[in-house]
């Protein structure tokens, strides 16, 4: 029952926006708990605890495995974060702002809940909450961008939802269960296996922002009120990497060709994402196409897994800590772009805050003896027991990710640090502070988790080389922003945010005009009405005739005295025959 | 004179007497028709409650009569008409409800509350026949009994409707009274309870069953609406909300897709049907059916028509399940027959509202709806995700075990339909959503609000809600012992004989 209560308080509390009276207080006193239970789950009560709820659905199973607990910490503290900052962001003057805490808390109960389930019944509901409720935060603006970026966020996540569902009972049917933990060994036998990944991963591929299903996320992210960024990029595009976590056959056997697929689409997101996230001008848009670059790195982390099952419990590893760490980052640069914006570069206050987002710059960028760096080590070392002939390449490319990371932040901060306003205005607390705790929570999080979760981990490194294995990919990337910089200066590429989109767009517009002009030019266009056939058919007045001049003939007495003659003469043939 | 000979003919005439009580009494006796309304049918649901736990505890309720040509007029209660029954007296009620309220102050309301209270009395007939002559009767009496309530209006819309309503659903009556007299020929009477008679007959006469069942399914398909027998129902829907209400949740499409599932489960026998080879194709109309229909509900801007198509393509559903061997198919189908009924009631129900509070008919009206009309598009949104199939909404439920039939059957096509359906759904719902909730109105709506309190008629806004929340629950608690899934599971295991 503990689950039930932890969902159900914000999912209520959500629904209470729609009472009036009610909102402000549940605004200010209410909303900023309602991760706060969850959190509670994840850290302490939850963990290693199950409850079966066989009346609820198709019956529920709600509980936490590792990876559930980690996920579920990051996911309920970076949700808890971001309330308590939008309780300053959106003044009870924004006419909106109930609309925007019923989705929010929505949200908010599908991200939490998809974790807690065991059962995939409910993992899916959640999901569909999720995915559903995120489409009124990414539309809240209700300007021109916000409505065709909500527009494809929806587009694509439906065809996401029809893929996901297609696994999801291809996989019950494989497993004959409906408990997640079961999935994976099946899958690895199951006659359909190919199928399953490759709906699996692209269904949930497009939350997490796969390449090529990436273009509607650097549209969607930005396009949300600050705080639902946040959470966007930092916590809810985490839930299609979750899903794989089970989906996919991640050490019950090793699948090369998937494991490579995977490790490819992942290292080409990372590298994709850096370059047109250069070519980005909003802060906010670079940030989009970062998380696409990171959650990469992730990609890259289950594949190996994937390929080779030996290596999958470092793997997991590895994705965990990439999760917490850029779940976190993420959240916290997201936040600092709001906060940066209500800062006046004139102000002292401007230098912190330009200091605090380097740092978290930096720690994604992986910095040893921070979190990013404690990630990629980890996921090196995942490599390393990966396919003896990958590790060579992989151990070359997955520095240079980290270079590209640090090229895209540089440019990131350069682009907050212009934007800022020519004044001396400083933030109001209720964002900096909850935004300074999460921060916090990026320097220190990682260094707790390790031990308490179970995460075998080294945290410092040890040697000269490590050290600067770790620091070189920072260097050189931050370098290669001021070469670059130096070198182009404003002369740069610019391309529309989701890249691909407007190919996409412009090919169903194409398709909107064939429908009309071809298929259904208006809307009683192939009606079948097979009455209206035989109407035809009595109507039609040559028929009428021929029916016509045949009465006429009929009723003639010639034609009367005839038939009568004939009759007779029939008649009196068979009877002659009977007898 | 038992009680288990008297209940099934009480229950039949809780509504019959209501009708012909109705017709007596005079237009202007409002309150008297109202009462005795809602009497009616509280008492049909209270009776068809307390028989669900009698058949539970293992009761058998049974009525027969003999008739001519020695046909036995067979009333017989098993757990599938009691999944019928039970969707059929909680409509009524609520739909009586609506009806009330929907007609206030209109002309013939003492004729229509009759024939209404007739079409209820067919339907619940249609669910508790135990042969298929029993059956054929009250099917008959359907279309007879529907026709009134089709052309209600009197317009001259209405009349062609229910011209073309009478001429496919009297062709199909025909065309299944030939068949049910080619089986009675071939095996002599029998009832729904002797499933072997068929397979019993021998290889020499499987051409004639071919033939036969197909005879049956285009009877039946006619009022099913399987493409291309389809075509009165788009039409039918000038009748008013109520009607259209019921004859797309319960009365009329629902007997031809309960029909269906009668002669595959109960007069040739699932398995035998699929030895004979009749299912696949069924299957093949039944997919056709589903896409067709969703494309075409896609291509309407009348928000009835659309929601007509949409009927047309998720009641092929049902077959599509029955057309699979295996439990989970049918257990799926059977309790889509429900889903269906409760998710789409409500959507007609909130279709009507917007028609008779704001005057609106057309899909690309519908733009901020949702602020004038809260709890009404509140219900439409829950009614529409369910379709989709979005969990934990009813039609999810149903969709997840005709998927995983199929799979077990290892009938992988049926799984892209259901995909792709899904996929149709949201193309012609979601926008629906998106208009009435985001976008800004076109014109300020009217002021005149029929009601102090509610957003429209408090009679017209309960029925929709009650049944939006009821898609919802059945979804939400489909594990327990009292939703529609438990009591389809009832009826598959008494099918198949086993424990799910």
């Amino acid at each position: 029952m503990i689950w039930l209560a932890a969902l159900a308080i914000p999912f209520l509390l959500g629904w209470l926006m729609l009472v009036r009276p009610a909102t402000d207080f549940a605004v200010k006193y209410l909303a900023p708990v309602a991760a706060l239970p969850a959190l509670a789950l994840a850290l302490k009560w939850g963990r290693g605890y199950e409850t079966d709820l066989p009346w609820i659905f198709l019956g529920a199973r709600f509980g936490l495995d590792q990876a559930g607990e980690v996920f579920l910490l990051f996911t309920a503290f970076l949700w808890t974060v971001a309330v308590l900052y939008s309780r300053t962001y959106m003044p009870a003057g924004d006419p909106n702002r109930d609309r925007f805490y019923f989705f929010f808390l929505l949200s908010m109960t599908g991200n939490l809940g998809l974790i807690m389930s065991r059962d995939v019944a409910g993992f899916y509901a959640f999901f569909a909450l999720m995915t559903f409720a995120g489409y009124g935060l990414v539309v809240h603006n209700q300007t021109r961008e916000a409505l065709r970026a909500a527009r494809i966020y929806l587009i694509m996540a439906v065809l996401g939802e029809a893929m996901l569902v297609g696994a999801i009972y291809l996989v019950v049917s494989e497993a004959n269960s409906i408990l997640l933990n079961e999935f994976g060994r099946a899958v690895a036998q199951a006659e359909s296996r190919d199928w399953i990944i490759f709906l699996a991963f692209a269904g949930f591929g497009i939350k997490a922002g796969v390449l090529l299903l990436h273009f509607w996320l650097p549209l969607a992210h930005p396009e949300a009120p600050t705080p639902a960024s946040a959470v966007l990029s930092g916590a809810m595009i985490k839930a299609g990497l979750f899903a794989w976590l089970y989906f996919l056959p991640l050490g019950e056997g090793s699948f090369p060709g998937w494991g490579l697929i995977l490790i490819v689409a992942g290292l080409s997101a990372a590298f994709y994402g850096v370059a047109i996230g250069l070519t980005q001008d909003n802060p906010k848009t670079q940030l989009a196409y970062s998380s696409i670059s990171q959650m990469g790195g992730m990609t890259v982390a289950v594949g190996i897994g994937l390929a080779q099952a030996e290596a999958w419990p470092a793997a997991l590893t590895a994705v965990l800590l990439f999760a917490l760490n850029h779940s976190l980052g993420k959240g916290a640069l997201f936040l600092g772009v709001g906060i940066a914006g209500a800062t006046g570069r004139a102000a002292y206050a401007s230098k912190w805050i330009m200091g605090a987002l380097g740092f978290v710059a930096l720690v994604i960028g992986g910095l040893p003896a921070t979190g990013g760096g404690i990630a990629k080590h980890s996921l090196k070392q995942a490599a390393e027991l990966g396919p003896a002939e990958w590790s060579a390449w992989l151990g070359w490319l997955l520095p240079l990710t980290a270079v590209g990371t640090t090229l895209l932040l540089s440019r990131f901060l350069w682009t907050t640090w212009t934007k800022m306003k020519d004044q001396s205005e400083t933030p109001p607390a209720g964002i900096w502070v909850p935004w300074a705790v999460l921060i916090a929570a990026v320097a220190v999080a990682i260094f707790w988790i390790s031990p308490v979760y179970r995460l075998d981990t080294k945290t410092i490194p040890q040697s000269l080389p490590e050290i600067v294995a770790g620091i070189w990919p920072i260097v050189a990337g931050a370098g290669l922003y001021l070469a670059g910089s130096i070198l182009i200066g404003s002369k740069r590429l610019e391309l529309p945010a989701g890249d691909l989109v407007v190919h996409l767009e412009r090919g169903a517009r194409r398709g909107k005009i064939f429908w009309f002009r071809w298929i259904a030019p208006d809307p009683s266009k192939w009606q079948l009405n097979l009455v209206q056939y035989v109407d035809r058919f009595v109507e039609n007045e040559s028929k009428q005739k021929v029916v016509n001049k045949l009465e006429v003939i009929l009723s003639r007495w010639e034609t009367a005295g005839l038939a009568f003659v004939l009759l007779i003469l029939l008649l009196s043939f068979f009877l002659m025959g009977l007898a | 004179m038992t009680l288990e000979f008297l209940l099934p003919i009480l229950i039949l005439f809780s509504s019959l007497g209501t009708g012909i009580i109705i017709f007596l009494l005079g237009e202007e006796k409002v309150a008297l028709r109202t009462g005795l309304n809602l009497f009616g049918a509280s008492i049909k649901l209270a009776m068809v409650l307390y028989m669900i736990r009698g058949v539970f505890e293992g009761v058998e309720y049974e009525s027969r009569f003999a008739i001519v040509l020695g046909f036995d007029f067979l009333l017989r209660v098993d757990p599938l008409s009691l999944l019928f029954l039970l969707l059929s007296s909680v409509l009524w009620l609520v739909t009586t409800v609506y009806a009330i309220g929907y007609l206030e102050g209109s002309e013939h309301r003492s004729r229509f509350f009759g024939f209404f209270s007739l079409c209820v009395t067919a339907s619940t007939g249609i669910a508790l026949a135990g042969n298929l002559i029993t059956f054929f009767i009250f099917y008959e009496f359907l279309t007879l009994t529907t026709y009134p309530l089709v052309v209600h209006r009197g317009a001259k819309e209405a009349l062609n409707a229910g011209r073309i309503y009478l001429w496919y659903t009297i062709t199909g009556g025909t065309v299944l009274f030939v068949g049910v007299v080619w089986l009675y020929v071939l095996t002599g009477p029998i009832d729904f309870t002797d499933t072997h008679a068929l397979a019993g007959l021998g290889e020499a006469y499987h051409p004639q069953l071919l033939a036969i069942f197909a005879v049956l399914i285009v009877g039946l398909g006619v009022k099913a609406a399987l493409v291309p027998l389809h075509g009165w129902l788009p039409v039918a829907m000038v009748a008013p909300a109520p009607v259209s209400a019921l004859l797309h949740a319960v009365a009329v499409v629902k007997a031809g897709a309960f029909g269906i599932v009668r002669v595959i489960y109960d007069v040739y026998g699932n398995e035998f049907a699929g030895q004979l080879g009749v299912l696949t194709p069924l299957g093949f109309v039944a997919g056709v059916t589903i896409i067709y229909g969703s494309i075409r509900a896609i291509m309407q801007d009348d928000l009835k028509k659309r929601l007509a198509y949409s009927t047309v393509s998720q009641l092929s559903y049902i077959t599509l399940g029955v057309a699979i061997v295996g439990p989970v198919a049918t257990l799926g189908s059977l309790v889509h027959l429900i889903h269906q009924g409760i998710m789409k009631i409500t959507l007609f129900f909130c279709a009507g509202n917007l028609a008779e509070t704001l005057g609106l008919h057309q899909v690309s009206q519908l733009n901020g709806t949702a602020r004038r009309m809260p709890l009404t598009m509140g219900a439409f949104s829950i009614a529409a995700l369910g379709m989709i199939g979005i969990p934990p909404v009813a039609g999810f439920v149903s969709k997840w075990h005709l998927a995983l039939g199929a799979l077990q059957a290892e009938q992988h096509w049926m799984l892209a339909i259901l995909l792709t359906s899904s996929l149709l759904n949201a193309i012609y719902f979601l926008p629906i959503l998106y208009a009435a909730w985001f976008k800004a109105p076109d014109v300020p709506w009217k002021n005149r609000r029929p009601s102090r309190w509610f957003e429209t008629h408090w009679m017209l806004l309960f029925p929709p809600m009650v049944t939006a929340l009821l898609s919802l629950f059945a979804g939400l608690w489909a594990g327990s012992g009292w939703s529609p899934l438990s009591l389809a599971r009832h009826v598959a295991e008494y099918k198949y004989l086993l424990d799910l």
